[in-house]
């Protein structure tokens, strides 16, 4: 090789080298900035309206990026300025080995700088609540908005090449374009969403037909569990009594309750040895019950409760009625239809079911309804319930660890079908004594020095919230503690529900973290109304944490109640 | 001499997963790295099989599927002419296609590995493996089964009646107590069981009817099958190690584990961190049964009771031919003097080094795996010496 050449390869090798790595910085860091809006695009349900809404409403545009490009632009201009008053020819506009340097020398400090910045922030893939899952949508629509990213920074790379990025007032501009390409993130992702919507249906529905042709070819005895609330409570306990009374039983495990959600579930974990299969099925908008029915046809249903929970999507009560009565008319003359007497709309559902085989379970007898399963005596600690069961004129004894009365319905519900179903009541009420509640789902914790949790961070709801404050109010403690950002998705009723439960709250508890400002308004009137004067108001749900953690003291019980998602909590910062 | 490469396979399918884990990464730090190559072999939930160095780093199993792809995905085939693992699906694109193996080291608790499972596996191959056969462990697993054979060779037994989930299921609750308490062979306080799982998961004690109900249900959630015995109130457990190695059978020291209360549970033998020490000094987390509180040999317990436990032992082990190292756990019930054989654990926690270290002479946990190693080559010389070529002519 000659000199000339090793000089060429001494000097370029190292260069590319130090290109390569800045690049590999800057593009980690982008990759940052996208998976965070990802996160929320996906806990949106990768609905590019909702997004958008959450985008518009927390003002979800990027700062920092921005920020650090006008401060570069300035430093440009003054440079340029400066070169032009004094005459630093290499400053200036033209193309020379150290104008072209100098150019460079801004553009890896301004990637350098932004690549920092952003790669200081949180890594949602594993620092957030609801963290970031990368499944093969995720990964399809991330790939597809960052094609678009580099495909337009790419574009304007000659521009840089004819103007440098530093040399002259109008080259600034270079820098302009990549805090746009940064502002346009979030609509290159909403972009690929609705570019890949055809061919995720298309790959929805051959998932859809796998998973239908299976489930017919096993046809394990379906129950669907339908509500407002106690679905997946519901759900595992008769999973459970099932699974170890009559056999191989199917049931997906936590919130699984959407179309996609099922039919994955069915086709990775349904086994030909499942006899029976327990669904939940979430009711997301008029026909989904429908849809889900179509894929797992079921012999038996539970109506758990049809409350004002999703009102915001629903618009009235009666449009939830129908909607979640859907799985009534799924079922066979001959199925078996497992209600609460307790709620009104159900009550109602039940009447009007042209069913065989129907049963009424409740905790509060009502004049002129004959419940078949009824429960009473209900008594709270911190070990859990003790009760009474009432079925076919014979007592039975109950005892569980779950507590509260959505989770005391919820089982239940569980017996009422369970002995519908053939099986001893004393066996069921054996494996229901064994039965964990699930997590978040008012689990009572006890701690060292008599320190009790209550966790009811899941999906709350009015009846969750107020069987969870009632459990909190009989425990043997000194002192009660909330935190809590209210209820969301209740649309009109909003409002009332939660000033009603923050009036609630007043008389029971010794303090409040009140966590976000989706619902402060309302709890601040009832705060206010009666004089409460202990609250804490915090941005999100990690602050509350760490005023929990030095406020509480032994013999306190906290209740935890409803963990928002990210998307809800009030400080976004890009 | 050239170093043996053993694939040491831990994980797998059991309710026992984590144990195994701890147990497998355990014994490949003692392993004797002047006569050995470690292969690692994590047998995931839900049944593959990986390979690699990044298995001995214990982080990767919290976050395991995220964190798999630096691993090889490797299997053993089935049939005879096996060099080693077959690489599946490549961590790397440069990496190898078989990973040489001379030996084969199951370090499972539990179904599927510890019950012939994966031993018949390594029959299929023809491959040299450590442990018990196929026989032995299926028998070992089965907790009555291994009742009825070791009471035929003279060792005490409780009484026991095994209900199976079906009974329950179709006959119900009142048929499953007449099986139970027919022949007047048991009554209450009674001792319930899983029939097939180890590590004292499900065990409970039933003095009613309401509890017997509740400890089937517990059982039934995890086994088919569910062992009734007698409930012995004063007694204690005594524990003895065995080990088939090529001069013959041994027995280890005694002991006798501590419990919180009346028996020992899973939550005592894995939960509770006790004083166990391992080379180098006290583990900083849950080490399985090594670091169980235990009282090792005794010194106030009668010599004749210890004498009578190897001897049980020794008999028990060559009744059900078992090999590599076992632990039988025994009871002594003060009342009458009886020594009854209670289980077998072909592959122990912590391989039961924790009782070889303290044993007379002490054998150390690197010179117990490499004679449990050395013992497994000469089980396979002798099988390869079998004609198997020879057979009927039928076509």
């Amino acid at each position: 090789m000659s000199s000339n050449n090793f000089t060429i390869w001494a000097i370029s090798l190292p260069v590319i080298i130090i290109v390569c790595g800045v690049i590999y910085y800057y593009t980690g860091a982008i990759r940052r900035r996208f998976h965070e809006y990802l996160l929320y695009l996906q806990q949106d349900e990768y609905s590019p309206s909702r997004f958008y809404k959450w985008y518009v409403k927390n003002k979800a545009f990027d700062r920092k990026v921005t920020l650090i490009t006008t401060i570069f632009c300035i430093i440009i201009c003054l440079g340029i300025f400066i070169s032009k008053k004094y005459d630093i020819k290499v400053l200036q506009e033209g193309y020379n080995i150290f104008g072209f340097i100098y150019s460079l020398s801004i553009l890896f400090l301004y990637l350098l700088t932004v690549g920092y910045i952003l790669r200081k922030e949180k890594d949602p893939t594993t620092q957030a609540k609801l963290q970031l899952k990368m499944t093969p949508r995720a990964i399809r629509i991330y790939s597809i908005a960052t094609l678009f990213t580099y495909v337009l920074t790419i574009a304007i790379f000659p521009f840089f090449l004819v103007y440098g990025i530093a040399n002259s007032y109008i080259s600034s501009c270079f820098f302009f374009c990549l805090a746009i390409i940064a502002q346009l993130i979030p609509f290159f992702l909403m972009l690929s969403v609705v570019l890949l919507s055809p061919f995720e249906k298309f790959a929805n529905n051959k998932y859809l037909k796998e998973a239908k042709e299976k489930f017919e070819k096993i046809n394990p005895f379906t129950i669907s569990i339908v509500g407002s609330y106690g679905k997946s409570t519901v759900k595992n306990t008769l999973g459970e009594i099932l699974n170890v009374t009559k056999g191989h039983t199917f049931w997906p495990k936590a919130g699984i309750n959407t179309i996609m959600g099922v039919t994955r579930k069915i086709r990775e974990e349904l086994k030909e040895s499942d006899k029976y299969a327990v669904i939940e099925m979430g009711t997301y908008k008029k026909g989904s019950i429908t849809n889900l029915c179509s894929l797992t046809p079921p012999k038996a249903a539970i109506l758990t409760a049809i409350n004002h929970m999703h009102l915001e999507r629903f618009k009235t009560r009666e449009k939830i009625y129908e909607a979640k009565t859907e799985v009534i008319k799924a079922l066979p003359e001959n199925g078996i239809l497992v209600c609460n007497a307790d709620d009104d709309f159900v009550l109602r559902a039940y009447k009007e079911a042209n069913i065989k085989n129907k049963y009424l379970y409740g905790l509060e007898k009502k004049d002129g309804v004959k419940l078949d399963a009824y429960i009473f005596d209900i008594k709270y600690t911190s070990d859990g319930t003790t009760a009474k069961i009432l079925w076919k004129d014979s007592e039975y004894e109950l005892k569980t660890k779950i507590v509260g009365k959505g989770g005391i319905s919820s089982l239940l519900a569980s017996f009422t079908m369970a002995v519908a179903l053939g099986i001893e009541p004393k066996l069921v009420l054996a494996v229901i004594k064994e039965i964990e509640p699930l997590s978040n789902r008012l689990v009572l914790k006890k701690y060292p020095n008599h320190l009790i949790y209550l966790e009811d961070g899941y999906n709350s709801n009015p009846l969750g919230f107020n069987s969870a404050l009632e459990v909190l109010k009989v425990l043997d403690v000194k002192r009660r503690i909330v935190m809590t950002p209210g209820i969301i998705e209740l649309g009109s009723e909003q409002f009332e529900v939660n000033y009603n439960i923050a009036k609630k709250i007043t008389k029971i508890c010794d303090m409040v973290i009140f966590v976000g400002t989706e619902n402060k308004e309302s709890f601040k009137k009832a705060f206010d109304e009666d004089n409460f004067t202990n609250i804490s108001y915090v941005e999100n749900r990690d602050e509350g944490f760490k005023i929990l953690t030095e406020y509480q003291n032994e013999n306190d019980a906290i209740l935890i109640e409803n963990d928002l998602p990210d998307w809800y909590e009030s400080k976004v910062s890009f | 001499m050239d170093k043996k490469n053993v694939a040491v396979f831990f994980g797998g399918r059991s309710c026992e997963h984590e144990i195994s884990i701890i147990t497998g990464l355990q014994l490949i730090e003692y392993l004797d790295t002047n006569k050995f190559n470690i292969i690692p072999v994590y047998i995931a939930r839900d049944g593959r099989w990986y390979s690699g160095q990044e298995l001995l780093n214990r982080a990767i199993y919290k976050d395991f599927e995220n964190k798999k792809k630096v691993l090889n995905e490797v299997t053993l085939y089935p049939y005879l002419g096996q060099k080693g693992l077959t690489v599946t699906k490549k961590a790397c694109f440069f990496g190898e296609k078989i990973i040489p193996v001379d030996i084969y080291f199951p370090a499972f608790h539990g179904e599927f590995g510890e019950d012939g499972c994966i031993q018949g596996l390594f029959e299929l191959a023809g491959v040299p493996y450590v442990g018990s056969g196929v026989l032995p462990s299926a028998i070992a697993m089965s907790k009555n089964t291994a009742k009825t054979v070791v009471s035929q060779y003279g060792i005490p037994v409780l009484p026991s009646v095994t209900i199976n989930k079906e009974l329950v299921e179709k006959e119900g609750i009142e048929a499953t107590k007449k099986e139970i308490f027919a022949n007047n062979t048991l009554k209450y306080p009674v001792f319930i069981k899983p029939n097939n799982l180890g590590s004292s998961i499900g065990v409970s004690k039933a003095t009613n009817d309401e509890e017997l109900l509740i400890a089937l249900t517990k059982v039934f959630k995890r086994d088919k099958e569910a062992l009734i015995e007698p409930y012995m109130d004063n007694m204690f457990e005594i524990n003895i190690s065995v080990l088939d190695t090529t001069e013959g059978l041994r027995t280890s020291v005694v002991e006798i584990p501590v419990t919180d209360g009346s028996f020992l549970s899973y939550e005592d033998k894995y939960m509770r961190e006790g004083k166990g020490k391992k080379k180098g000094g006290t583990p900083k987390r849950s080490e399985g049964m090594a670091s169980l509180t235990r009282s090792i040999n005794p010194v106030d317990l009668d010599e004749k009771i210890k004498n009578t436990v190897s001897e049980y032992a020794k008999i028990a082990y060559k009744a059900i031919k078992a090999s590599g190292v076992g632990r039988i756990d025994f009871m002594y019930d003060k009342n009458s003097g009886t020594i009854y054989l209670n289980e077998f654990n072909l592959i122990p926690g912590s391989l039961s080094f924790y009782l070889w270290e303290k044993s007379d002479p002490v054998l150390l946990y690197t010179e117990e795996l490499t004679k449990i190693i050395d013992r497994a080559f000469e089980v396979y010389s002798i099988k390869q010496e079998l004609d198997r070529d020879t057979g009927f002519k039928a076509l």
